[in-house]
């Protein structure tokens, strides 16, 4: 009988390195003075304690309010446009190719392209969100294949394409 | 009853530290050194660089103390610095340092650790491509959910999906590939 081998993802925390001794005392010796200051609190610290600070006071307000007013009027536009895209592979040989992406975040078995039809092609007719997608053909369950009718590529990092869509 | 240090939370050390109590900040490097020592590590593939980046990490998370959110966990918080803000200061040196280590293990011919599955699998992550293996580290050593692994890596929810993905699917055929290498040899 053939034991489990267990799943090597599961046994990565065993690798976890630590830190060499004494790390902490010396990224204390490292350490500036204090923490630096944000804008705001430089800031405050300019304000006069005892002046005159009811008319810069009133006009900051008045600023503030002017530019919510600006803000609340203008409403940020949304565009829920969706667009129909036709997807198309040449793979003549293929058992089946599926449509991977953004659009599916990357999960396989939501999208299948019907085919291949007499001369070899699988299609899809997908609604798409407008804005910026990339995807890839898996076919047969396992190979990955870069759009070829791609206009726009990019590397994934892994020695791969995907192909890109924008509108 | 006075309270240790220990017992404080990460938020409540910070205020400690943002109240001029610096010797706080101590006790925040103790609890987080060995995940920002771990990440830093699996950036560089070096020791020696990996306590410079982490120890650069941690400054820079000092300075920029006031910035910190209380609702968002400190451990996070120094993490996405230490992956976001340090890499490319230490990133060529660290790649010549790795490549003259693997270099003399190579000729040396010892793993780094007696378990042989363990050193197989500690290769097939060095040579992971690094946009693959931060994700893996995050998920798999500190147990970050999705979310926290793409606000750490300043990512979108579906990039840090498909580097998952296919940062799994690249381990595991790594480490095939390594053992058949190992059988073959032997």
């Amino acid at each position: 009988m053939k034991t489990m081998e267990p799943d090597p993802l599961e046994t990565l925390r065993e690798l976890r390195q630590k830190a060499p001794a004494a790390f902490t005392r010396q990224v204390m010796n490292a350490l500036p003075a204090e923490p630096d200051l944000p804008w705001h609190v430089s800031l405050c610290r300019l304000w006069p304690e005892h002046g005159r600070w009811f008319l810069p006071a009133v006009a900051g307000a008045a600023a503030m309010l002017l530019i919510s007013t600006l803000l609340i009027s203008r409403p940020p536009q949304v565009n829920s446009q969706r667009v129909a895209v036709h997807f198309e592979i040449h793979a003549p040989e293929a058992q089946r190719v599926e449509l991977v992406g953004t659009f599916t975040e990357w999960q396989t078995g939501q999208i299948q392209l019907a085919g291949p039809d007499a001369s070899g092609h699988w299609t899809a007719e997908v609604e798409l969100p407008s804005g910026r997608h990339e995807y890839s053909f898996l076919v047969n369950g396992k190979q990955w294949v870069t759009d070829p009718r791609a206009d726009i590529r990019r590397a994934d990092g892994f020695g791969r394409e995907n192909a890109v869509l924008e509108f | 009853m006075v309270r240790t240090a220990m017992e404080r939370t990460d938020p409540e050390l910070v205020s400690l530290c943002l109240a001029g109590h610096r010797e706080a900040f101590a006790e925040l490097v103790d609890r987080h050194q060995d995940a920002v020592f771990n990440l830093a590590y699996r950036m560089t593939n070096n020791h020696q660089d990996a306590a410079d980046m982490a120890q650069e990490a941690f400054i820079r998370a000092f300075q920029k103390l006031y910035s910190y959110k209380p609702e968002y966990p400190f451990k996070n918080w120094v993490l996405g610095i230490c992956a976001n803000q340090t890499r490319n200061r230490f990133r060529s040196e660290a790649r010549r340092r790795a490549l003259e280590t693997r270099h003399v293990q190579e000729s040396d011919g010892t793993p780094d650790t007696p378990d042989p599955r363990q050193d197989l699998l500690e290769q097939a992550l060095q040579r992971l491509p690094e946009q693959a293996r931060l994700p893996l580290v995050l998920k798999y050593m500190d147990g970050f959910s999705l979310e926290e692994i793409a606000r750490t890596l300043q990512l979108g929810l579906s990039a840090v999906k498909m580097r998952l993905a296919r940062g799994r699917e690249e381990l595991l055929r790594l480490v095939r590939q390594l053992q058949m290498e190992g059988e073959v040899k032997s």
